[in-house]
């Protein structure tokens, strides 16, 4: 007989769950030629999509190739920090135009459930959010990447809003907004309901920019792919470039000299001061600060000038591939590591001196403008459990005192400090105040790396880029990046020597959900520069 | 002659009614009204870094407007999608005569990386009379304000170098 083991004060120990882990229930599936995918039986399914209740796992992506339906989870929780990148792919095949959806319990699931049903007409069932995201019938058949897309009936004369509030409909106004107001938002539509001097409703009708990156990136070649990957939205190009060359690197098997990683992480540092640097101008404009909008906008044009001068690249369009970078140092055309190390030393040169100069008087003169500052107070709140609810991370995230940073499991950010800054206010300001530090962090950042790039080690001058040849068979390659704006995730499939299929997993289509929500409240006079303190894309909501 | 100058000339011409408008070359400031019709979003962003940044637009008499109605001349960037083309062609007929068109980067002019698909009709070349197609993926704001620049001069330079 067994004597259960006793504890100080005679408690007994209590026993484990029975219920099995994420990690468990995906492992029990049938695996597959690739080691962090599993197949799972229709009911296994749905023990996962209960499990994930009370799991820390969090859904990082899910898509469809109109076979099955992929599940994409990091275990432990956000990586970053001390969870790393864990992935664990859980795959259903489909029987039927039906699947059970993740979004009743991760609604950070909803905005890839309603791409799925526009894309390929296969519903999730018990959804959190039903709304079509891109398909608003204007393209020329519905469900244009299922095997058999029906033509549709043709694009109808109103798109179709909800029932105005109450209060809306009684005393109140609805103001519409886009696709061309003349602004900087892009192609998206706001309809607002405005009663008693505040915004009550907010709708956003996207679509405009669907271009379909998803059937674009599927069966082209290697080159192609990587070209389109940094055209998912300028805001994040590098993000995006870094994250599918290090997807279909690891889906080969191959491995890139760790000075490759560096300059593909101060490279990203630099698109990270950009895209900060960008909302906030956009922030400044929105509210009023004329002067200091201008100062901002010139930071960021000098930036790309500079980055012209020694890379060749203004907006870091091109910059990274498969198998290494792609840098065009101005003047000359053979690509030799000596000069891209001189072109980027003198980059960052140029950058310190916009950290110790312009910077610290534009961060100077936000401070002492009242409507940055404080006008945008208690304005745009995210409340921190929906910030939890939607794992969110960037600038939104972190101003909610979310500090999980991917960059600190980063083999490329190695030996590179990492001090992520974290505010609770939740709110425009807060959200504002984070890019700054976010700034200031990546100077200090570019300053680490720009050491690195002096070495004289000639095992570390290994070729910049060595091209990759994709197999014939299938392969399957996963890689995450830290976005400007949040955990930017690819999943690429190689076959027959092209890129088969990618999976993208972009933070704007949640963000553009908590912007929807966090805009109700807020005065109308304050609407454009609370919605732009948040920066999302349009064209990465609907890519 | 440029052809911004000829259509204004055929549109004085043959308006149906109402005064005659003073051809586009001739007013100042010169208004355009930008549309983003899909894309990366980089052109638009060029575009937004010559308007707010230090280019001198005012002192050259060119300003951006908000609204199509008081326009000369519509800019277009990114792809068009089928979504943004009754949007774009709004706009288009909003504007007073006489108009121009400028279709900004590959994607406005061809379609670029975002060729025609269920969703993409394409670039503007093969659907409109574009007056003025500045190359480049994207093109730099200085490109951008060459192109507007060869618009107003004299000699006609329709297609610039990226």
């Amino acid at each position: 007989m067994s004597i259960p083991p006793i504890l100080f004060g005679g408690a007994l120990v209590t026993q484990e769950s029975s219920r099995p882990s994420v990690r468990a229930l995906v492992r029990n599936g049938q695996k597959t030629e690739t080691a962090w995918r599993f197949e799972l039986t229709e009911d296994a399914w749905f023990d996962l999509v209960e499990c994930l209740r009370d799991d820390p796992a969090v859904l990082l992506g899910l898509w469809c190739d109109g076979k099955a339906v992929h599940a994409f989870f990091n275990e432990g929780g956000v990586p970053g920090g001390e969870v790393g990148l864990r992935p664990l792919m859980a795959s259903l095949a489909l029987e039927g135009p039906r699947y059970r959806g993740f979004s009743a319990i991760r609604r950070r699931a909803a905005p890839f459930e309603r791409m799925i049903r526009d894309l390929w007409g296969i519903e999730a069932m018990d959804a959190a959010d039903t709304r079509p995201l891109v398909d608003r019938g204007a393209w020329t058949v519905t469900a244009p990447l299922a095997e058999r897309p029906v033509p549709a009936s043709g694009m109808t004369d109103m798109p179709e809003f909800s029932t105005p509030d109450p209060l809306v409909a009684a005393q109140g106004m609805v103001f519409s907004r886009g696709p061309a107001s003349g602004g900087t938002e892009g192609p998206v539509h706001f309809r607002l309901g405005v009663a008693n001097g505040r915004v009550r409703t907010v709708e956003t009708l996207t679509g405009f920019a669907h271009r379909g990156m998803e059937a674009r990136m599927a069966g082209v070649s290697l080159a192609d792919a990587a070209g389109l990957s940094g055209r998912i939205h300028v805001g994040a190009t590098l993000a995006h470039q870094w994250a599918f060359s290090a997807a279909v690197e690891q889906a080969v098997g191959m491995t890139v000299a760790p000075m490759i990683g560096h300059i593909r992480a101060m490279l990203c540092e630099i698109e990270r001061i950009y895209t900060h640097l960008t909302c906030l101008a956009r922030t400044a404009d929105a509210a009023g600060a004329e002067m200091l909008a201008a100062r901002l906008y010139k930071a960021r044009d000098i930036l790309s000038r500079v980055c012209q001068a020694a890379i060749g690249r203004r907006l870091l369009l091109d910059c990274v591939a498969p198998g290494g970078v792609t840098l065009a140092i101005a003047g000359h055309e053979q690509l030799h590591e000596d000069v891209v190390l001189e072109g980027l030393r003198t980059l960052c040169e140029e950058i310190a001196v916009f950290g110790t100069g312009d910077f610290l008087d534009i961060q100077a003169l936000w401070r002492a403008t009242g409507v940055v500052t404080s006008a945008l107070v208690g304005e745009g709140q995210v409340p921190r459990s929906l910030a939890d609810a939607l794992m969110l991370g960037g600038a939104v995230g972190r101003s909610c005192g979310r500090g999980a940073d991917l960059r600190q499991s980063m083999e490329a950010y190695s030996g590179v400090r990492i001090r992520t800054p974290v505010a609770i206010e939740g709110d425009a300001a807060a959200r504002c105040r984070i890019r700054f530090e976010d700034i200031a962090e990546s100077l200090r950042m570019i300053a680490a790396f720009s050491a690195m790039f002096t070495a004289e080690d000639e095992a570390e001058r290994a070729s910049f880029f060595t091209p990759v040849q994709v197999p014939q068979e299938r392969c399957e390659g996963y890689a995450a990046v830290e976005g400007p704006d949040g955990l930017i995730c690819h999943v690429v499939i190689l076959q027959a020597g092209q890129v088969e299929r990618t999976f993208i997993a972009e933070p704007a289509g949640v963000l553009q959900s908590v912007q929807e929500t966090a805009l109700q409240g807020c005065s109308p006079s304050k609407f454009d520069a609370v919605r732009c303190s948040f920066g999302v894309s349009v064209a990465a909501v609907d890519l | 002659m440029s052809t911004v100058l000829i259509r204004a000339l055929f549109t004085s011409l043959l308006a149906p009614a109402g005064p005659a408008l003073p051809p586009v070359v001739s007013r100042s400031p010169l208004v355009f009204f930008h549309v983003d019709s899909g894309g990366c979003e980089a052109c638009s962003l060029e575009v937004e870094a010559l308007r707010k940044g230090d280019y001198g637009l005012a002192e050259a008499g060119i300003v951006f407007t908000d609204a199509p109605r008081v326009a000369d001349m519509l800019l277009v960037t990114g792809t068009c999608t089928r979504m943004m083309a009754p949007v774009v062609k709004a706009a288009w007929e909003a504007m007073p005569q006489p108009k121009g068109l400028l279709a900004v980067g590959a994607c406005a002019i061809d379609g670029g990386p975002f060729a025609e698909n269920y969703a993409v009709l394409g670039g503007l070349e093969k659907r409109a009379s574009v007056d003025c197609a500045i190359p480049g993926c994207p093109p730099t704001p200085d490109a951008i304000l060459q192109g507007i620049v060869s618009l107003l001069s004299p000699t006609p330079a329709p297609i610039m170098e990226a």
